[in-house]
């Protein structure tokens, strides 16, 4: 039977939100803890996961597809803010709204053909330059905030970044992932 | 969006929260403010296609970016863009062109087949971990290069190969003619392995020693699915050694623009920016105006007669701001390209398995096995009945397997498998209609293993007989 999750959502289900819950509350934990690379105590991590998902519902009538990478990006977007509240004094991101838009329906496809094959080809990369790109890319951070939160040299964060866009370039095209 | 177990990669521990606490908080707040949804335009997030649009073109940017109908140069956002420069960096009108040197490749003559296999290198069997005799049992697995590329009176030498038919490490040297400055931030631009006959794989690089006059480095990559490397021609490329670029804020621009037009922002001489350019200071550009700095693929930066600069981001893009990079992000010490090419030639000491059989999934089949000392590789086919073209493969299979492997007197030792890459091919309907991907997966050892007395390899409760 065809999810119908995203649906009800727009039409104002509140069990739907409370399915969302359910679902996919630990994995926007996950992403928020990677994000911010570290263990946020239980209320805190409550509090912004509280966030998520009301941000997941006042945003509910921009929902198209499905419900997790929607809430997936407004998970990433709440670490940030989330990071930001703990690095005041340091240059981050611009503030961005929590809840993102997902891709009109009829571009899923090809999206979804390219996700697909960009996964595999992450995947297919060494785990140091995997779990680089997972932040890059999945996590939308920054080469600062990365440097921030792992300890790891910004400038070695770069030249890493620059040698993997190459190598992942390399797996796509090999792989006959063209936008040509 | 990254998957779980892409996420647990990161996480040292679990999240920890109440899932009642977090309904509660939501419903609470909810009825409290009463909030109405709001209608706010927010940037896209397409992370993964931004993945790819970084990886690819400047056809593959404006190809993409109207594919996701202008959502995906958004997602850009703050950051450069992070596309490759497809194009060399045209010269500034105070350069002279320089006519570079052809890289100069010293081949060494043809070497007779030794009798004997080389000695595992210490540099290697240090990074390795491997003791003696498991360094003699690998011998044959070892291959004697020995050839070296020269440029900029730097010297690239390949040294020794070791491999299997699914990994192979490479121990590579630079020797520098006089001290490098900044030894501690220096490495190289570029630094690949190719192969003639493979696009399924990964590679990555460790630093095995550095001073002020040479750099020595432990090449690994990992075929995924394909033909065995062994008899492939193997390619190794450097470029360029130096260091990251430290931005100045010169150096760096923000640009703004609107939904739907390229962003063009004016730096003018004095350090001001003006983000709300018209039409009309574009028609005011003197003709004379030409491109004097082309950093990441899409962006044109002029110059005014008054010395500003306009810089402009092709393509349609939305409502956000944009970072553009006024110079390369890397700065070389020695500019120059090494490369060195040759077949690799080993022997291969894996164990095999070959059969079919259900393993994990009733979807799933086991159809090879392969246990070398360095590395491992199962072969399945996933055979799914599913809707709309959906496929799991492989989320079929477990990223942790529990192993064992048999020794000659009955006794099990543990193994983990744990798998990190592989590659599947498109899934196809058979006969009957179900959708079929082969699919293969393996790791390579941190540490390689001792084999010399593994009968089989014991997974799920099955034994596999290996020889």
């Amino acid at each position: 039977m065809k999810d119908d999750l995203a649906a009800r959502l727009r039409l104002g289900d509140l069990a739907a939100l409370e399915e969302a819950m359910d679902r996919y509350a630990a994995y926007a934990a996950k992403i928020i803890a990677a994000y911010l690379n570290r263990a946020l105590p239980p209320e805190d991590m409550e509090e912004v996961l509280s966030d998520v998902f009301i941000s997941l519902w006042n945003s509910r009538e921009r929902l198209e597809g499905e419900v997790k990478p929607y809430l997936a990006a407004i998970a990433r977007n709440a670490a940030r803010q989330k990071l930001r509240q703990s690095r005041p004094s340091e240059p981050l991101p611009e503030d961005r709204e929590l809840a993102d838009e997902t891709p009109l329906p009829e571009q899923q496809v090809e999206t979804a053909e390219r996700a697909d094959a960009l996964r595999r080809a992450i995947d297919a990369m060494p785990s140091e330059d995997r779990t680089l790109f997972i932040r890059v890319y999945y996590l939308e951070q920054t080469v600062e905030e990365i440097a921030a939160v792992t300890g790891q040299n910004a400038s070695t964060l770069r030249v890493r970044l620059h040698r993997g866009r190459k190598k992942l370039k390399h797996i796509l095209l090999e792989r006959g992932v063209s936008c040509d | 969006m990254p998957a779980e177990w892409e996420l647990d990669e990161l996480l040292s521990e679990q999240p920890r929260f109440d899932l009642e606490a977090v309904k509660r908080r939501t419903l609470a707040r909810m009825e409290e403010t009463n909030e109405q949804p709001v209608r706010r335009r927010a940037p896209l997030r397409s992370f993964l296609l931004a993945a790819v649009i970084c990886a690819l073109s400047v056809s593959a940017v404006a190809a993409a970016d109207y594919a996701t109908n202008g959502q995906l140069t958004r997602a850009l956002g703050i950051r450069r863009p992070q596309t490759e420069a497809v194009s060399e960096p045209e010269p500034t009108p105070e350069e002279t062109p320089v006519e570079e040197p052809e890289p100069v490749q010293l081949q060494e003559p043809p070497e007779a087949v030794p009798e004997e296999p080389p000695e595992l290198d210490e540099q290697i069997a240090d990074a390795l971990q491997i003791d003696q005799s498991q360094a003699q049992r690998l011998r044959p697995a070892i291959q004697a290069v020995k050839r070296t590329s020269e440029d900029r009176d730097v010297r690239m030498t390949v040294l020794q190969t070791l491999g299997d038919p699914a990994c192979l490490y490479i121990k590579l040297r630079f020797d520098f003619p006089e001290a490098m400055p900044y030894k501690e931030y220096l490495e190289f631009e570029d630094l690949d392995i190719s192969f003639v006959d493979s696009n399924s794989y990964s590679w990555q690089e460790k630093i095995l020693e550095q001073d002020a006059c040479s750099i020595t480095y432990l090449l690994s990559a990992k075929l995924y699915g394909e033909k065995s490397l062994n008899g492939q021609a193997v390619t190794v490329t450097a470029e360029n050694y130096g260091h990251p670029h430290q931005y100045t804020a010169d150096e760096v621009v923000q640009l703004a623009g609107e939904a739907g037009k390229p962003y063009t922002t004016i730096l003018y001489p004095d350090g001001t920016i003006d983000w709300e350019v018209t039409e009309e200071d574009l028609a005011a550009l003197p003709p004379e105006a030409e491109p004097t700095i082309i950093y990441s693929e899409g962006f044109t930066i002029s110059l005014r007669t008054d010395g500003s600069k306009v810089v402009t981001y092709d393509g349609e893009h939305g409502d956000q701001m944009l970072t553009a990079y006024l110079v390369p992000d890397f700065d070389a010490v020695v500019a120059g390209k090494w490369e060195q090419s040759w077949t690799l030639s080993y022997q291969d000491l894996s164990l095999y398995w070959k059969g079919e059989t259900e393993l994990f999934d009733p979807r799933l089949t086991l159809t090879e096995l392969r246990l070398s000392p360095l590395s491992w590789s199962a072969d399945f086919t996933a055979t799914e009945d599913v809707p709309e073209g959906e496929t799991l493969n492989f989320n079929l299979i477990p990223k942790d397997w529990g192993v064992q492997l048999r020794r000659r007197d009955g006794s099990l030792t543990d193994q983990p498998l744990h798998w990190s890459g592989g590659s599947g091919s498109s899934p196809v309907p058979n006969e009957a209609g179900l959708f079929v991907t082969d699919i293969t997966v393996g790791n390579v050892f941190d540490q390689p293993i001792d084999l010399s007395d593994v009968t089989a390899v014991v997974i799920d409760g099955q034994e596999f007989p290996v020889n």
